[in-house]
């Protein structure tokens, strides 16, 4: 990702935010907090932030009215709002106050991580090539390779895979896969994504090595070579 | 347009109207027959005093002074005066017949028309040999009663007239304030509580209600924003911990892949979808959701649902089969139409697996209506229990063997009503056929 990114965290739950702090950190990201909206609005007017993650209810300022003044003054650095409430009014709250993006907790944490990242790329050149080990998509051709042999993928199976190597390394999550591959913000207490992931892997591993898709219990799904 | 009879206050209107129609009727009734009477008296009068005049005439100077007054009765002037013997002949007057008696009444006085009008007559026998008759036009008596008899006539028509019009512009009038009323409310039925009907100028009883209502409205908007208080505090006060509990689980099995602690994430997930699922069913069912309503574009949802779902269906050996018109749209809220359909068919693998059987999504219109269903070939639900079926944590398999919250279909129906639709449950002999009845706008 060459440079770090640099997030600024203002969430009033002490607790929740020390743990974000390190797993970032673990991350290579570096990171600031503020526990209240007054000192973040502070630091974020400061400036030098990739993106800023911001709770909706804080203390003092709310979240919304933080990001309304960030807007008003003409500051442009994306913004992901977090929120316990959830609800689609809250939502919509957050989008007019200016969020760029919006996770309702509790979330994963690999889907925070995503979410941040894609906000901090926003405005870079949308990559039409990606590449895994011997894996090759052409996102414009929609077609993918491994080696020499085409995979014989239909549209959604390839959606998906595009999806699992723009994030390749990451941790995907179900929900991150049902949101935007399938486009609903959808839960369902059945496995229905792993058929889909089970059927994909037949196509992408089964004659190939090294195995690229791979499951992480409790987590989701990633693709990358493992050591 | 309302049909006015059906209208309380055109009924009342009219139930008085008739009431006083009755009583003036029987007034002028009355008031006519005394001047009816009096008019005739005056007549009778006349006709009496001329009577008695010839009478005395003859008593004093005897037939042929009778006779010489009798012919100087001029014709033409009202008066008819005739003179005959015994058998009826004429003598002398200014009528040469004898007129053909329209009727006699029981008082002896005799009605005919002379040259086309009318006459009251007396018939006096002067002596044994000589009859005399007198009488009088009665025409100008008889105009005049006449025209009270029209004027009255117009006096109850304008009665009625003022009456029926008074009470249909009273009745549309009291018609527009109640349907102001209710279009008031309507925004308060679509889930806005901070509306209030406005308190019109005029009508003492409407303002008292228009009050009554808006300070209901306002201690109902004070009662749903608690009710609102406290589910998001309850969710912040749930999920703030759970958020947390599940980063540290994810920290921990980042560093060793451990089965126990991606169960224990499994949990916490599987206690999360509970959560929300209670926290979005109390939320539609008390009303404190108001509906985001966007075009739903029906054929993308069905889909990219049975895209999700199908292969999911193929590994149970059950097909699912898309049956969808073209250009289908509603007005509504995707994600939770899509979640509704998703409860449907995660009902369906819990329930109604049938191996070999196909399971059929589909999508109709029915005049303004959008009918979103899903049929099964499974055991299906007993009739007598289909309404416990729809009931919040109810299971029907006692043992609750087969998992889940027992809120998926009652989330259902509670997101079918949200949508202003119903929710059917149906025999699909056989199995059980699950159907959201929906307007197209919401």
């Amino acid at each position: 990702m060459g440079q770090s990114l640099r997030l600024l965290l203002i969430e009033d739950d002490a607790k929740a935010a020390a743990l974000l702090c390190d797993r970032f950190r673990a991350e290579g990201m570096v990171i600031e907090h503020a526990a209240n909206g007054a000192d973040g609005l502070a630091l974020a007017q400061k400036g030098g932030f990739d993106v800023l993650v911001v709770d909706r209810m804080l203390p003092e300022l709310s979240g919304t009215q933080l990001v309304e003044n960030l807007r008003q003054a003409g500051d442009t650095t994306p913004v992901l709002f977090l929120s316990a409430l959830g609800e689609v009014d809250d939502r919509v709250a957050g989008f007019e106050a200016g969020g760029d993006d919006y996770l309702t907790k509790p979330y994963a944490f690999a889907e925070l991580q995503a979410r941040v990242t894609a906000l901090a790329r926003r405005g870079e050149a949308a990559q039409t090539q990606l590449q895994l080990a011997d894996l090759q998509l052409d996102l414009l051709a929609r077609e993918a390779r491994r080696g020499d042999t085409l995979l014989d993928l239909n549209n959604r199976e390839f959606d998906l895979l595009a999806y699992l190597a723009s994030h390749q390394g990451q941790v995907v999550t179900r929900h991150m896969l049902l949101q935007n591959v399938w486009n609903y913000g959808l839960d369902t207490q059945t496995n229905v994504v792993d058929v889909h992931i089970s059927r994909l892997r037949a196509k992408l591993d089964k004659d190939f090595t090294p195995p690229l898709l791979h499951t992480k219990r409790g987590q989701g799904f990633v693709l990358q070579v493992e050591a | 347009m309302t049909n006015l009879l059906r209208l309380a206050g055109f009924r009342a209107a009219l139930a008085y109207t008739s009431i006083l129609l009755i009583a003036m009727a029987l007034v002028m009734g009355l008031l006519y027959e005394r001047l009816a009477d009096t008019m005739r008296g005056a007549q009778d009068n006349l006709i009496w005093r001329e009577a008695a005049a010839l009478s005395f005439i003859h008593q004093r100077d005897g037939m042929r002074a009778l006779a010489q007054a009798v012919s100087a009765v001029q014709a033409g002037q009202g008066s008819y005066v005739r003179l005959s013997d015994g058998l009826g002949n004429f003598l002398a007057g200014n009528l040469q017949s004898f007129p053909t008696p329209e009727r006699t009444d029981a008082e002896g006085w005799v009605h005919f028309s002379e040259n086309g009008l009318p006459v009251r007559a007396r018939l006096l026998q002067v002596d044994e040999n000589l009859v005399l008759l007198v009488g009088h036009e009665i025409t100008d008596g008889q105009n005049l009663l006449a025209g009270f008899r029209t004027a009255f006539a117009m006096a109850l028509l304008a009665i009625l007239l003022v009456g029926l019009g008074g009470g249909a512009f009273l009745a549309r009038r009291g018609l527009q304030r109640v349907e102001a009323i209710g279009e008031g409310l309507r925004p308060v039925m679509q889930g806005d509580l901070s509306a209030r009907l406005p308190v019109a100028k005029g009508g003492v009883e409407w303002q008292v209600l228009e009050s009554r209502i808006n300070a209901t409205l306002a201690q109902l908007e004070k009662l749903m924003q608690a009710t609102r208080q406290v589910s998001d505090n309850l969710a912040h006060d749930l999920r703030a911990p759970l958020t947390r509990l599940r980063v540290r689980l994810e920290t921990v099995l980042a560093k060793t892949e451990n089965d126990e602690i991606a169960e224990a994430i499994d949990d916490v997930d599987g206690l999360l979808k509970s959560f929300n699922a209670l926290l979005t069913l109390s939320r539609l069912d008390s009303g404190i959701a108001t509906l985001e309503a966007w075009p739903v574009n029906i054929n993308e949802l069905l889909d990219e649902l049975h895209d999700l779902f199908a292969p999911l269906f193929e590994q149970h050996n059950m097909r699912l089969e898309l049956s969808c018109a073209d250009n289908m749209n509603l007005s509504g809220d995707a994600d939770l139409l899509g979640q509704a359909l998703v409860n449907l068919l995660e009902n369906v693998l819990a329930h109604g697996v049938e191996v070999g059987s196909s399971v059929e999504l589909a999508a109709r219109q029915e005049g303004d209506k959008v009918i979103l269903s899903l049929a099964d070939g499974g055991k299906g639900i007993a009739p007598q229990r289909r309404n416990d079926a729809l009931e919040r944590f109810v299971q029907l398999d006692a043992s609750r063997a087969k998992g889940g919250s027992g809120l998926g279909l009652s989330l259902v129906a509670a997101i079918c009503t949200h949508h202003g639709g119903e929710l059917h449950l149906a025999n699909n002999e056989p199995g059980l056929r699950v159907e959201m009845h929906l307007p197209v706008k919401a």
